[in-house]
């Protein structure tokens, strides 16, 4: 990897980032779509937590990314599991039925 | 040189992935192109030398994480996006605001200086980096110096496993259960009445 | 002793005025007339003591307390007495207090009569205050006082549709005349350094104050001056030509207060102003001749439009208008204690007219409209008696009081060398015939034509109640005595009567007048007499035939010379459009970018924001985001901005 720098992975890890991002924003469609857009924003700081240990020849960012890995699939169930429960309370996942935060 | 061009290909395919998963019309197609992005971005991993990473990733990440997905969108019969409505997402004023989010990060992340530091505590890692594996440097990190961290992430994944049972614990009323307790503790005075009354005097001319 | 009497005498009235206001509405009704009827008699009764004992020609100061000292100015509150003060403060407690047993029954079935015995007492004591002041400021208030009293009676049934509009245009009116007032007032103070009567009269004699100038519209002599404001004054309060408007429509209220009011007292005011300030007028030429033209335009005018109205009060308006006309005009050519007798007089047979007039609509169930009325000389024959008197005092006949007062008037007026006298002259002659004319014209139509009105009315015609008989037989009296005694009293200064200094006394020159003009006026009398009986009661088509050839004349005559109209479009309607425009544009203008404008703006505002809080997760991401992405243009934005910039990113 000679040629590759810092800068190439953090340009790569930003646009995925803000990608992730705009899944969650553009999202009009059900509430899945913002679980999957979180995903990839965790993807894309996994990467960039990783690119930069390889740089900066630092393995606490792959022991942090170990961490990540951990709490990302624990917050994936436990979204998963409050999604199936709204759904099984209200009949639709959309997201213009959430809205009781309204005014 | 060639793992330059890995690293370009491999980039490419998941940011190409990613935009699917995010903006495709199949909700399956979502999912499937999450896991695509994740097996390549596993392959970045190995690039840059982290491949216990990159397998744990596939491991937890796509085979539990994204699976569980896939479940809950065959669950859920989620239903197909129409493409007008995709394309009607791309005109709205706050896509063009995403972009300019976008542009201005790459251009912030373009001024990162390379740097590289030195400190006391990576002065372990920074000798150990190039004669193990990844596992084996992971491991040296973690159950050392990252001891009590690892503990609390152990701890987050219990309370995600009471969280999640508790979500849908529904307790049963009508089932009835054996209360041992109760068994034991009854005796004859609190469980048998004798009662005493006069015999029943039959017709005598039914006979 | 003096002093108690006069106090007495000025401050009866007002406490009828206070107690009768302090009971509840219940016993209102039932104790204040009575109560106001029995201190103004009293007050009256202290007058008539003081008059017998007081040496006419003197002055009697009595000064009560001091009502402020501004450095050199001191101002108090007192009562002078000399025999202007004293002949007005005697009429006007005699003719209040007729008014009011009058009023006992003419007002006895009315459900406020309590509030209105009240308001007439305020009216006499503010009346009092008038004349009896010593200095200008005290007489200001009584100015001030009759004026609100009058609104006050004018608009006193004040449910009904017109009266509460007479009250405001009677108030607004006099209000252009206080004007006046109130600078004369201020060019006085500065000519004179003093507002008290006693030092302006000597200082008036004195040349060196009577050659001052005033610089307002370049260099005027100071008198003119003030002179042309008083006789502004005197023109709102006396219904003068231009500011008479009000008069004829203050006939909206009670009989009794038009009798009171507008025929014996607060038009009287404006002459009794000019008579007090008549050492002033003597100095100030100009101003007499405005005066004369004013008077005798006045007189013509208000005759004129007497002769076609159709409501029995406004045609006794009129009657007072022109006959106030023919005061200023006496006070013109400088016969101000012929102008001070045709007062008294008039107030005497206008008080009986109106009053009469009241028993006739009292009679007629409350009917004004002459052309109604007729054949009545049968049925009342008690009020045709005093209609009679009055009609016969008003022409002039002999005998009767208005004989000695208006030939008084007519030969000063002949007397006079003054510019424009001998057209003030011609033009009072033209009135004498104009007057006979509608005087005995309502005579006529409303005793002698058959009668006009319906059944129900005339089923209850009814003489007047003792209550109201009285007071007519008293005036009656005086109508017809008050000439002789008057012509003996201020005419002649006999009978134990001087002007002294109160007035500026002339004694007119009988010999110098030819015989032929002395006797004119009752000839010209006799003739219009003749003329009313002929157009009204034997060859009544004459009246119809000239009426259809002459409709210009008589249009001009019936509709008041469209002054009405004529003010409500050069004066009311600006007022009302600007007004309506400075409302509108206050709504819209400084209240939209002021208060109004701010409080609907923040609910805009609000209502805006409102919109934000969807509840969607998305939208507060989004919010979240956006501020980060200004954090972030920041940073990227800061090395190139223009400033260096000591903290964050700089």
């Amino acid at each position: 990897m000679e040629t590759i720098t810092l800068n190439h992975c953090l340009v790569l890890n930003g646009i995925l980032f803000t990608l992730g991002l705009l899944g969650v924003l553009l999202n009009r469609r059900h509430l899945l779509m913002v679980l999957i857009a979180v995903e990839v924003m965790l993807l894309s700081v996994n990467l960039n937590l990783v690119s930069f240990s390889y740089f900066l020849k630092d393995y606490a960012g792959q022991v942090f990314t170990v961490f990540i890995l951990t709490v990302a699939a624990a917050e994936a169930a436990i979204g998963l599991a409050i999604l199936t429960l709204y759904y099984k309370n209200h009949g639709t996942i959309n997201v213009s039925s959430a809205t009781t935060l309204k005014g | 040189m060639f793992l330059d061009f890995l690293f370009y290909v491999f980039a490419t395919i998941l940011l190409v992935s990613a935009s699917f998963a995010l903006f495709a019309i199949n909700p399956v197609i979502n999912v499937l192109s999450l896991i695509l992005a994740m097996f390549y971005s596993a392959g970045i991993f190995v690039l840059l030398r982290a491949e216990y990473l990159a397998f744990t990733l596939i491991i937890i990440y796509v085979g539990a994480v994204a699976v569980l997905f896939l479940f809950v969108v065959m669950m859920l019969n989620i239903k197909k996006r129409s493409v007008k409505e995709v394309i009607q997402q791309f005109k709205t004023p706050l896509f063009l605001f995403g972009l300019l989010l976008m542009v201005e990060i790459v251009l912030l992340l373009l001024k990162a200086k390379n740097i590289i530091y030195h400190d006391e505590l990576s002065h372990l890692a920074f000798e150990s980096f190039d004669g193990v594996t990844n596992a084996h440097a992971i491991g040296q990190v973690l159950y050392t110096q990252y001891f009590l961290c690892f503990q609390l992430v152990g701890l987050i994944l219990f309370v995600a496993m009471i969280g999640a049972i508790v979500l849908v614990y529904e307790k049963r009323t009508k089932v009835r259960k054996q209360n041992i307790k109760k068994q034991l503790l009854r005796t004859k005075k609190n469980s048998l009445q004798i009662v005493k009354f006069a015999p029943i005097v039959k017709n005598p001319e039914v006979e | 002793m003096f002093d108690l009497l006069i106090s007495l005498a000025v401050f009866l009235p007002l406490a009828g005025f206070i107690v009768g206001s302090l009971f509840p509405e219940r016993y209102k009704n039932n104790h204040a007339p009575l109560i106001c009827t029995a201190f103004l008699g009293v007050s009256f009764v202290s007058t008539f003591l003081l008059a017998i004992n007081l040496k006419f020609g003197q002055i009697h100061y009595t000064q009560l307390w001091t009502w402020f000292k501004i450095k050199n100015l001191r101002v108090d509150w007192g009562m002078l007495i000399d025999s202007l003060s004293l002949t007005m403060v005697l009429l006007v407690t005699f003719i209040s207090t007729l008014v009011h047993i009058y009023s006992l029954g003419y007002m006895h079935n009315d459900h406020h009569k309590g509030k209105f015995f009240t308001l007439l007492s305020l009216f006499t004591f503010a009346m009092l205050l008038l004349v009896t002041a010593p200095n200008l400021l005290q007489l200001f208030v009584g100015w001030e006082g009759v004026g609100l009293a009058s609104y006050l009676l004018i608009g006193f049934w004040y449910k009904k549709e017109n009266p509460p509009t007479a009250a405001m245009k009677a108030f607004i009116v006099n209000r252009v005349g206080d004007v006046g007032l109130v600078a004369a007032i201020g060019f006085i103070f500065y000519i004179f350094s003093t507002v008290e009567f006693m030092p302006i009269f000597t200082k008036i004699a004195v040349s060196s104050y009577s050659k001052q100038t005033l610089h307002l519209f370049g260099n005027m002599p100071a008198f003119d001056l003030i002179g042309l404001c008083l006789l502004l004054a005197a023109m709102g309060k006396s219904a003068q030509f231009g500011l008479h408007t009000w008069l004829p429509d203050a006939m909206e209220g009670p009989t009794p207060v038009s009798a009171l009011i507008h025929a014996a007292t607060m038009v009287t005011a404006g002459i009794f102003l000019i008579c007090r300030f008549s050492n002033l007028f003597e100095l100030a030429p100009i101003a007499q001749i405005v005066m004369l033209i004013v008077g005798s335009v006045t007189a013509l005018f208000a005759g004129y439009t007497a002769l076609t109205q159709n409501d029995i009060k406004k045609v006794i308006a009129y009657s007072t208008c022109s006959q106030l006309g023919y005061m200023v005009m006496a006070c013109a050519v400088s016969a101000y204690s012929v102008a001070i007798f045709h007062l008294v007089t008039h107030a005497f047979f206008k008080a009986l007219l109106f009053l009469g007039a009241g028993s006739v609509i009292h009679a007629m169930s409350g009917e004004q409209d002459i052309r109604r009325m007729g054949g009545l000389h049968k049925s009342i024959p008690f009020t045709y008696i005093i209609m009679l008197i009055g009609s016969l005092a008003i022409t002039g006949i002999p005998i009767f009081s208005g004989f000695f007062s208006k030939d008084a008037i007519i030969e000063s007026l002949y007397n006079s060398h003054m510019p424009f006298s001998n057209a003030a002259f011609a033009i009072a002659i033209i009135v004498v015939i104009l007057t006979a004319i509608y005087s005995w014209r309502l005579i006529f139509i409303i005793f002698h034509q058959e009668p006009h009105c319906d059944e129900q009315v005339s089923a209850h015609i009814h003489e007047s109640p003792a209550s109201m008989k009285i007071p007519l037989f008293i005036l009656s009296i005086g109508a017809i005595f008050s000439g002789y005694i008057g012509k003996k009293c201020y005419l002649n200064e006999g009978l134990g009567f001087k002007w002294g200094n109160a007035l500026m006394h002339i004694p007119l020159d009988h010999h110098n007048v030819p015989l032929f003009i002395k006797y004119l006026p009752l000839l010209i009398s006799i003739l219009g007499i003749m003329i009313a009986y002929v157009l009204y009661v034997t060859r009544r088509n004459i009246a119809d035939y000239v009426m259809q050839k002459c409709s210009f004349l008589y249009k001009l005559s019936h509709n008041k010379f469209y002054i009405d109209e004529l003010y409500d479009l050069v004066f009311v309607k600006p007022v009302k459009v600007l007004g309506l425009l400075l409302s509108k544009g206050d709504i819209n203008i400084i209240d939209k970018f002021g208060p109004d404008g701010l409080a609907s703006g923040i609910f805009k505002v609000s209502d805006c924001v409102k919109k934000t809080a969807t509840g969607q997760v998305n939208h507060m991401i989004l919010a979240f985001i956006f501020v980060l992405f200004l954090m972030f243009a920041y940073i990227l934005c800061v090395p190139y901005l223009p400033i260096h910039l000591n903290f964050i990113g700089g």
